[in-house]
């Protein structure tokens, strides 16, 4: 068994609706081993993105512990959770959230920018390139195709070399020839680079990819 | 990085925002160019006017109760450019049946036409002859080569006695519009004076003229040296209420025309919340990328401040080209019966523009922080929810 770098122990993240409060994670309990692939499935509206918010520090929760590197994320001051954002997470959306006034190089260039400051890096051109992307480095996210775009929100979100990459719903947009070209994009990062990877998928064919595959259903976790 | 994308936020701006960012920039520009002319204008009338008094009472006053050695010392000051020794006395002219009363300085008219730039008709007097104000002339309709008579109440021998009176020619008029001074002054010879002050008619102060008027201060220095601790005055000591009066002036002008800029503040801000709310989502997205508040918080100061400075950049090159272009080419003039000067002075130090900078800069950054401050109301993960 390997290190445990996410622990979540009785996660409970609930929604205020008119006078009903509605629980959408109901005691989240998950370990996540580094180098793991884990997939969450589940059907649409079941809270799969509300729980990699959650286990990502992007959302609050209402009770339970959140580990992440045996830091209590709900503990921490908003410039150490940014800096734990920055560094050890990566975050890859469905719908990509490439910034829209900036190059495709800017998007990369971002996280390293927050990190270490304005200037110019060696390893943006380097992953653009491995990933056929640096032909389009001077060009505008609205410009490229949205398979382009979620190999740049994949570049984008491991620039860091995070310890843990989120990744919701990555192939929800994608048709099958590039869902697969992504899920063997994953198996590489956490191959080569030993990333932890946690994503969600509603398609239990990509779901396989995970060492450990989960289904979340009326707010609780169980796995598969 | 702050910069880079506060550019790239406010280059984004959809047509709005690019309004009200023109009108933001156009009121700086109007804020900053509207303090340099008048402040500008403010300096040239000031300095105009310290120009005109310095040409009739010298850049420097000193008392006349110092050693011919301390004179002769003074008198070698490389800067001093002329001495002349003054005395005033208050007294009363006569002209046919009208009179008035004024003060006769008494001047060397030997030194007269060194020290004094002061415009005139007729001529400079000889030693039986009198000099008088345009404005005591025409009051009492006086003329160049008229006969008038002058006397001295306050030189009386007896209590019922009648004053010491002469009857003197006007060699000419001068006109220096300076103060009330044409309405004021006679200048007469030692001859004249020693005749009418028979009570007193000791030299009461030296006037010192100097090659150039920025370095008062540095003779003054060395006068105290020489002098010790007797009083040395300049047009600003001796006239303290008009200085204090321009002074505040100054300030009103200052105070009124920042308004522009207050109001161009407003402008800006609305031009950055805009901007912010436009752009929150990208906000969250840096948010997740790990930026920190403070660091969004800095880039919306830096949008304020981009606005600014192009305003501020905008005005400060028209305002200090308007006052260069004056000074060059004299292109507005003024009426020379009404201002005693033939084009507008304008004149702009550092320090006014330094100050102009300053005031320019806290309303910018205020408004940034304020903008800023605003929005850092908004929760961080309210942000990062416009972009799930």
């Amino acid at each position: 068994m390997g290190k445990i770098i996410l622990n979540s122990k009785g996660l409970i993240k609930s929604y205020q609706n008119g006078d009903k409060r509605l629980v959408v994670l109901n005691g989240i309990n998950i370990k996540l081993e580094t180098g793991s692939i884990t997939t969450i499935i589940g059907e649409s509206g079941s809270g799969k993105s509300t729980l990699l918010n959650v286990l990502s520090s992007l959302d609050t929760f209402d009770s339970g512990k959140l580990l992440i590197e045996n830091e209590d994320i709900r503990s921490l001051k908003e410039k150490k959770l940014s800096l734990i954002r920055n560094e050890k997470i990566g975050f890859i959306f469905q719908f990509h959230h490439l910034l829209s006034d900036f190059t495709i190089m800017d998007n990369v260039l971002m996280p390293l920018w927050i990190k270490n400051g304005f200037g110019q890096y060696d390893r943006p051109r380097e992953l653009l390139d491995n990933f056929g992307l640096l032909k389009i480095k001077d060009k505008y996210p609205a410009e490229i195709s949205g398979g382009e775009r979620q190999r740049v929100a994949i570049i984008r979100a491991i620039i860091n070399q995070p310890k843990i990459l989120f990744a919701d719903e990555p192939s929800g947009n994608l048709d099958e020839k590039n869902s697969t070209k992504l899920i063997d994009l994953f198996k590489i990062i956490n191959r080569d680079l030993g990333t932890t990877i946690m994503l969600t998928t509603h398609n239990p064919s990509i779901a396989k990819v995970g060492n450990k595959v989960y289904e979340l259903k009326s707010g609780v976790l169980n796995k598969k | 990085m702050h910069y880079f994308i506060a550019k790239n936020f406010l280059a984004s701006m959809n047509t709005t925002g690019k309004i009200t960012n023109v009108i933001s920039v156009v009121g700086i520009s109007l804020g900053s160019f509207a303090l340099i002319i008048s402040i500008s204008v403010l300096n040239g009338f000031e300095n105009k006017l310290g120009e005109k008094i310095s040409n009739f009472d010298g850049h420097l006053r000193i008392p006349n109760s110092i050693s011919n050695d301390k004179l002769f010392r003074i008198k070698d000051l490389k800067e001093v450019k002329s001495v002349l020794f003054n005395y005033e006395r208050k007294g009363i002219i006569n002209y046919l049946s009208n009179q008035s009363l004024v003060t006769f300085k008494q001047v060397s008219p030997s030194y007269f036409e060194s020290f004094y730039e002061i415009p005139y008709v007729g001529d400079l007097p000889s030693e039986n002859e009198i000099f008088l104000g345009n404005d005591i002339a025409s009051r009492l309709g006086i003329r160049t080569g008229d006969i008038v008579k002058i006397s001295s109440p306050l030189d009386k021998r007896f209590i019922l006695g009648f004053p010491p009176t002469l009857e003197v020619r006007v060699s000419g008029i001068f006109s220096s519009k300076i103060l009330n001074y044409d309405n004021k002054y006679i200048f007469i010879s030692k001859t004249i004076g020693k005749t009418l002050f028979s009570n007193a008619n000791q030299n009461q102060f030296i006037d010192l003229k100097l090659h150039h008027s920025s370095k008062i201060d540095e003779v003054r220095k060395a006068l105290s040296n020489i002098i010790g601790g007797k009083i040395i005055s300049s047009w600003r000591d001796r006239n303290v209420a008009l200085v204090g009066a321009i002074q505040m002036e100054k300030i009103g002008t200052v105070v009124v025309l920042s308004l522009i800029l207050l109001v161009a503040s407003f402008s800006i801000l609305s031009t950055i919340y805009l901007i912010t709310i436009r752009k929150i989502k990208d906000l969250g997205i840096l948010r997740f990328l790990g930026m920190k508040m403070d660091d969004v918080h800095y880039l919306i100061v830096y949008q304020a401040l981009i606005i600014g400075f192009r305003g501020a950049c905008i005005g400060f090159i028209l305002g200090v080209s308007v006052v260069l272009l004056q000074n060059i080419f004299k292109i507005i003039s003024l009426p020379n019966d009404i201002y005693a000067m033939e084009v507008l002075p304008m004149f702009l130090s550092a320090e006014d523009i330094i100050i102009i900078l300053f005031i320019n800069i806290f309303f910018i950054l205020s408004t940034g922080f304020y903008g800023a401050r605003k929005f850092l109301k908004y929760d961080p993960m309210e942000m990062l929810k416009w972009v799930k």
